[in-house]
């Protein structure tokens, strides 16, 4: 028995033994394999990136040096490890809050409007399997095929002072109709567009995959449709709606072209506001550390992410 | 036209007018008698609206190349001047290593500053001989180192059908601002230079001449608390703009508000403003009337960079877009100010460009202007 016993774990053992080397080589290979497209991103995106961050530093010479030869206002260190003096003076000037408070409202109700809709629709489809439903599944995805810069004109248009809106206001005898065109509103409506199509496939699918079985238990012993909803669907959507609002969020959060042709001039999102900072204020360093600060808000989304990840798993 | 203040625009906006102002074909015949023996590829960079990157595709090079069999020109067109500052760059480094930046021609915005930090190589009528017909006034914000080849100016358009009188000061326009609230709108600054020719205008009231100059020549943050009354001015008339202070980010925006009757006046290029009217996207009651005194404007620049490979080929080409047949052809397609004095040109463009006047206000430099957008932003709206 014992005899037998050990040869067992010989055997095992020799496995044991002989597998580190063809481990090694599936290592070795898999990692050949990843590395020219890591390499790649490093180079192209994770380079550049530093080399911004080193440049929002105050570092103008190096990499940095035929950029800073045409900047204005630039803040430069000759050694050491840098200064945050830049953040300092971005962070506490006037119009950088008011654009960023306008940045975190629009956000944060884009993604709450997105999530509405989405669920609206996502239950619709779950319940309803007429072909209404299933058209208004498919027409939500639309926007994924029609280009952004087309979409914020169109809402621009149909909003604006003498869009359709205003006129059909207008006929209806409501003269004081408020105008969308050119307001932070409008930009909500343009966000709205341009991320439903995820937020509605993410919940979408996410719903369906529910078996019937769990929503029949919970009908089964009384609970109400909403009920249902509630305690069954809701905890077990929560990962991909978590999913949804964050892409969301961040997508809307460093988006350029709704806020830059739907919104007003001023207070605007910060993605306008570090474009315009780059090209037209000709202040590249502060629009790194703008650029930089949207990084951050993004990586504290992303950890929400992250986190309801880990969670699901 | 001026193409610095439009690198915020995306492409899409301009399409209107650019496609329509294209609309002119291109035609074989040429005022170059002598074919030559000039060989060789140039490379043109250029700048700015698509319109006039038709201009130079469709017409003016298809027709240089048809004279100077010989050569070929590679153009290389960045829209919006988006890599303006990468070519500067470029220029810069060029100059300093002594190496051919393998450029041979600018146009755009970039020009004037190019020239002004000295990149470019002196034009006179010994390398363009056409030079000579050009008002030598047209070379003062480059000193001789680019050369003028069109023009236009910023005019106020204003709908006749409401706005009866044609205003002819600042302060009629003010006036009528005022006095006709949401009826007026202009562009953010750094969307298109209309907006921002008509803020100079406003901020300039407070602005001694002598400052005025010294700020379309060069960079003095000094002097920018001179504009701390105009900015204020501008601030204060926000509730009689169009919306409560509603500022387009492109002048393409403003004209189409204009266009569509939500609003009566707005500063427009006058090459814009008649194209718009050609092609029917401004209705006839839209009227072009210039101010006095005027409003910026000026010629766009062609320049030589001072070290190419190239220069003779270069030179020829300026030279021949200068000539009046090609010249005539930039007014008919883009409705561009000619770059030769008007008494160079048939009479019926002489006729056409009769009102305009010959003068227009010096724009602040890039540099003045880049703080300008940005003072503008924080002090201006909302």
């Amino acid at each position: 028995m014992a005899e037998q016993g050990t040869g067992i774990i010989d055997r095992l053992g020799a496995r044991r033994r002989a597998s580190p080397a063809a481990s090694d080589r599936q290592w070795l290979v898999g990692l050949l394999m990843v590395l020219p497209p890591v390499g790649l991103v490093f180079f192209l995106v994770g380079f550049p990136i530093v080399v911004g961050i080193v440049y929002s530093l105050g570092h103008t010479g190096g990499f940095n040096s035929a950029i800073s030869e045409l900047a204005q206002h630039q803040v430069s260190v000759s050694s050491g490890p840098g200064t945050l003096v830049l953040y300092q003076q971005v962070v506490l000037d006037h119009q950088f809050l008011v654009d960023l408070a306008a940045t975190l409202w629009v956000t944060a109700l884009s993604v709450v409007l997105v999530l509405a809709i989405a669920w609206g629709v996502a239950l619709y489809v779950r319940f309803s399997d007429s072909l209404l439903a299933r058209a208004i599944s498919a027409l939500s995805v639309v926007p994924l095929f029609i280009p952004v810069v087309i979409a914020s004109y169109a809402i621009l248009a149909f909003w604006s002072g003498t869009g359709f809106v205003r006129s059909a206001a207008d006929h209806l005898a409501v003269t004081n109709f408020p105008t969308l065109g050119y307001t932070l509103a409008g930009v909500v409506i343009g966000q709205v567009w341009v991320n439903l199509p995820f937020g509605v496939l993410m919940i979408v699918s996410g719903l369906q995959r529910i078996p019937d079985v769990l929503i029949d238990a919970s009908r089964d012993v009384g609970a109400s449709l909403a009920r249902t909803v509630r305690s069954v669907l809701v905890p077990m959507n929560a990962l991909p709606t978590i999913i949804a609002a964050t892409f969301t969020a961040i997508g809307v959060m460093g988006s350029f072209t709704v806020p830059f042709l739907i919104g007003p001039a001023a207070p605007t999102m910060l993605g306008p506001l570090a474009t315009n900072t780059f090209q037209s204020y000709n202040e590249p360093q502060q629009a790194e550390v703008i650029a930089m600060v949207l990084f951050i808000l993004a990586v504290g989304v992303g950890a929400a992410y992250v986190w309801a990840n880990a969670r699901g798993r | 036209m001026r193409t610095n203040g439009w690198r915020a625009l995306v492409p899409t906006l301009v399409a209107a007018v650019a496609l329509a102002a294209c609309g002119g074909t291109s035609t074989s015949t040429s005022t170059q008698t002598a074919k030559s023996s000039l060989s060789g590829t140039i490379t043109f960079y250029m700048s700015g609206d698509v319109n006039i990157q038709h201009l130079w595709l469709d017409t003016l090079i298809p027709d240089y190349e048809n004279a100077y069999p010989g050569v070929k020109v590679n153009l290389v067109y960045s829209a919006h001047g988006v890599e303006d500052a990468t070519t500067l760059a470029k220029l810069a480094q060029s100059q300093q290593s002594g190496q051919y930046s393998g450029f041979d021609m600018l146009e755009g915005g970039l020009v004037t500053e190019a020239a002004q930090s000295g990149l470019l190589t002196k034009i006179t009528t010994s390398e363009v001989p056409r030079s000579s017909e050009i008002d030598p006034s047209e070379f003062t914000a480059v000193q001789h180192d680019a050369m003028p080849y069109r023009g236009s100016k910023v005019l106020i358009a204003y709908n006749s059908d409401y706005a009866k009188k044609a205003p002819k000061t600042l302060s009629d326009v003010l006036n009528f601002i005022r006095s006709h609230p949401g009826k007026f709108d202009y562009n953010v600054p750094s969307g298109g230079g209309s907006g921002q020719a008509f803020i100079e205008a406003v901020l300039n009231q407070y602005v001694p001449k002598a400052d005025q100059q010294k700020m379309g020549l060069g960079y003095y943050p000094s002097l920018e608390n001179l504009w701390n009354q105009g900015f204020d001015q501008l601030h204060a008339l926000n509730s009689d703009i169009y919306q409560n202070g509603t500022y387009p980010a492109s002048q393409d925006q403003v004209y189409q508000l204009l266009g569509s009757g939500a609003i009566w006046m707005s500063p427009v290029w006058s090459d814009q403003g008649l194209s718009a009217l050609k092609t029917g996207e401004f209705p006839p009651s839209v009227r072009l009337t210039e101010l006095s005194p005027p409003l910026y404007g000026g010629p766009a620049y062609l320049g030589v960079p001072a070290i190419s490979p190239h220069k003779k080929l270069a030179f020829s080409l300026m030279n021949f877009v200068l000539g009046s047949a090609e010249q005539a052809k930039i007014v008919q397609q883009v409705q561009g100010l000619p770059g030769i004095r008007l008494s160079y040109m048939s009479t019926s463009i002489r006729k056409q460009f009769a009102s305009f006047g010959t003068n227009e206000s010096l724009p602040y430099s890039a540099k003045m202007a880049a703080d300008l957008n940005r003072l503008w932003q924080s002090k201006v709206p909302g």
